[in-house]
Formats: structure tokens, sequence, C-alpha cells
């Protein structure tokens, strides 16, 4: 069974990537080729596959559905971790850029204390 | 003198059904409301799960249209080595993050709502189970195992125990409701367990709602680019790609509705039990009004937003 302190870091995560993806999707209402609209809605969708897979940890029934949420969520480090190196090269204004990114380093350090 | 006795005493009796009458109409009141806000949650629940599935399949889609580039992408992530993206028109969807396990638990979370307002009804019409039927005894009873044996699970596993504790007191009053005299007396029963089952379903509506809205802005963000693509090639022709674009989205992801709402609605639901705790027979009780008023509004909002 899941303990307090981690639906707490799996709700702060949660919180942490809808802030990310709100900023990011000013940047996509703003793009003005299909290029750069493609890649940050592609950035945006693994975003949202990721707000999923926190979302399936929150609803987890048991241990054994709780661990494999995790564990899905622990395997996507590595992809969020690029996905912050390809926001820095695609987000022309440095500083959302570096909102964005702040906001994904939150989250994974919630996922980290999992 | 006898006709004035006769008088007096058919006032008192009339009194007296009078205030049965309102109390009657007042707990009809209730377990229609209730009913209510049962038939809105649920309706959340279910558009959660399609949500979920409209998103996975416009994913791939939007992947596949992206073309070969997209293709050598998903395969250098995946280590595959020259195969196509995977994308099937008709690919059946499985739910994960609301899995139909879990529907059903919060269905049957809402049944525990529903047919102890059902009890109460009973109660107040002093038709013993004509209400009640067997079916729904069936059904509560099945429900107080489940909680009996911690399947009903919080967002937070502190609440986890309270809210199975909670369902099992509600489901013995559901099937020993006749041992309760009077409905304040079996309202008053309940009045923290139901609080405790309407905090974890604001919880988990808080939640579900931004999911819903992050996977409407996924959908968006993807048809928004494709007009973009659209523009470029077919200039002001375009502008129906955009009037498309529109439509589909409010009608593939109709806008997440107002979680807000539905919680008040839920908290209205607390608040009309505790005034039925509290309550003497006769008199209009507001929170019952204000109650039935926010439960139809909510079952408009949660059916429009299907």
């Amino acid at each position: 069974m899941t303990t307090l302190s981690q639906q707490t870091n799996i709700a702060s995560a949660i919180d942490a990537v809808r802030a990310a993806e709100n900023l990011l999707r000013q940047q996509i209402n703003a793009a003005n080729d299909s290029l750069s609209a493609m890649k940050l809605s592609n950035e945006f969708n693994n975003l949202d596959s990721f707000l999923s897979e926190l979302l399936q940890a929150q609803n987890a029934a048991d241990d054994t559905s709780f661990t494999n949420a995790t564990q899905a969520l622990q395997a996507h480090v590595t992809g969020l971790q690029a996905d912050e190196a390809t926001i820095k090269k695609i987000v022309e204004d440095i500083k959302i850029a570096a909102e964005i990114i702040s906001y994904i380093t939150q989250a994974l350090a919630f996922i980290a204390k999992l | 003198m006898k006709k004035k006795l006769i008088i007096v005493v058919a006032v008192i009796a009339l009194s007296g059904c009078a205030g049965l009458t309102q109390m009657q109409d007042t707990v009809t009141k209730f377990d229609q409301g209730a009913h209510s806000v049962s038939t809105a949650q649920m309706s959340l629940f279910h558009q959660v799960q399609a949500a979920e599935c409209n998103r996975n399949f416009y994913e791939k889609a939007f992947n596949f249209a992206q073309g070969e580039k997209q293709w050598k992408k998903w395969n250098k992530d995946k280590g595959n080595k020259g195969e196509e993206f995977p994308f099937d028109l008709i690919e059946p969807c499985t739910n994960k993050e609301l899995t139909d396990d879990q529907l059903s638990i919060r269905q049957k979370l809402m049944d525990t709502i529903t047919l102890y307002a059902d009890a109460i009804k009973a109660l107040a019409n002093g038709t013993d189970d004509t209400d009640l039927s067997t079916n729904s005894k069936s059904v509560a009873s099945n429900i107080q195992t489940l909680a009996t044996q911690q399947k009903f699970t919080a967002i937070t596993s502190t609440d986890t125990a309270a809210l199975n504790t909670a369902v099992v007191t509600i489901t013995n009053l559901i099937l020993d409701h006749k041992k309760y005299k009077e409905i304040k007396e079996a309202a008053s029963a309940v009045q923290q367990e139901l609080t405790t089952i309407v905090a974890e379903l604001k919880n988990e509506n808080i939640s579900d709602i931004k999911g819903l809205q992050s996977k409407k802005e996924t959908f968006s963000n993807e048809y928004r680019t494709a007009v973009l693509a659209s523009r470029k090639k077919r200039d002001v022709a375009s502008f129906l790609d955009i009037v498309d674009a529109h439509n589909n989205i409010s009608l593939i992801f109709p806008s997440p509705p107002n979680a807000d709402q539905l919680n008040k609605t839920l908290d209205a639901l607390v608040a009309a039990n505790q005034a039925l705790a509290n309550a003497e027979n006769g008199g209009e009780i507001p929170e019952i009004s204000d109650f039935i008023s926010r439960a139809q509004q909510a079952v408009t909002l949660f059916n429009s937003s299907k």
C-alpha cells in the first residue's frame, strides 16, 4: 500500500508536469511554422504520457500495480531528461525554456523520492 | 364539546400527517439528488476512460502522420531496427489510468451512497422494504464484503482504511435500516462516513480533471500543427480544415467538466445529510433544496460534456 509521502510526491509531480505543459502550450500556440509546432507538440505528448503514468500510479489499487506504475515512471526518467535537452533547443525564449525545464526537473525530483 | 374534541383530534392527526408527508417529500428529494450526483460522477469516470483511449489512438495517428522521420525516431527510441511505425486504425483500447476493475469499484462506491439514500427513503415511507429490493440488499451485501477485504482504495493510504470502514458502516445501515426509528437517527449515524467517502471522491475528481485537460490540449496541439501544415499547402482553403479542427476537438475531447461544480455538489450531499440528521418533522430544509438543485445542474453539465 502506498504511503502518504509517496502519494504526496505523485500529486506534486502531477502539478509540476501540468505547469510545464501550460508553458509549452503557449509556445505551440505561438509557433508559426509546422516543423516547430511539430517538435513542440511531440514534447508535449511526452509530458502527457508521463502525466498518464503518474495518474496510473495514483489510481493503483494494490502494491503490485503501484510497483509496476512506479517502474514505468522510473523508466521514463531518462526520456524526460532527453526532453529537457530538446526543449532547451526548440523553445526560442530562453527564459521560458528554463522555466519549463525547471518544472520537469521538479517532477523528476518527486519521482526520485518514490 | 364532543364536536370540538373531534376537530382538535382531526387537526392533530392531520398536522402529524403533514409532518410525515413533508419529511417523505424531503427524503425523496434527497434520494433523487443522491442518484443524480451518482450519475454525474459516473459520467466523469466514463469520460476519463474515453479520453485515455482517444488520446492513445490520436497520439499514434499524429506520429504516423509525421512520416518516415518520426518512424525512425520511434524505432531508435524503442531499440528497433527498420520496423514500420505500428499504427492500427481499429486498434482496441485497454484502459490503464482508470481500469475497468477500478471503474467497477468506483461504481460500487457510488452505489453505497445511492443505496443509503434509498434505505432512508424506505424508512421515511414506513413501507418496510418495498422500496429496497432484495437485489439492492444483495448489492449492499456484496459491497460490504469488498470493503471488509479493503478493496476500496483512496488516493492516500492513510485514507484507505477509513474509506473501507465508512463503506462497511453505511452498508450495515442499508442492510439493517429498519432498526432505526427516525430519519435523523439514521442520517446522524453515517454523517462522518459520508464525509469520508465524499472527501475521497473530491480528491480523485481534481486529479481526473487535470488528466482530461492535458489530453484535450495534446489533441489540440496536434491539430494546430496539422493546420499549420495545411495553411502552408492550401493557403486560405486551410480555413476549412480549421473549422473541422475546431468542431472535432470539441467532439472528440469535450471540455473537461468543472470539477469544482461536481465537488460542490458532493459537499451539498454531505450538508443535506447533516440537515436530515438535525431535522424535525415538517418545514422546508434549505440544504435539501440546494442539494437537489446542484445535483440536477451537475447531471446537465456532465451529460452535455459527454
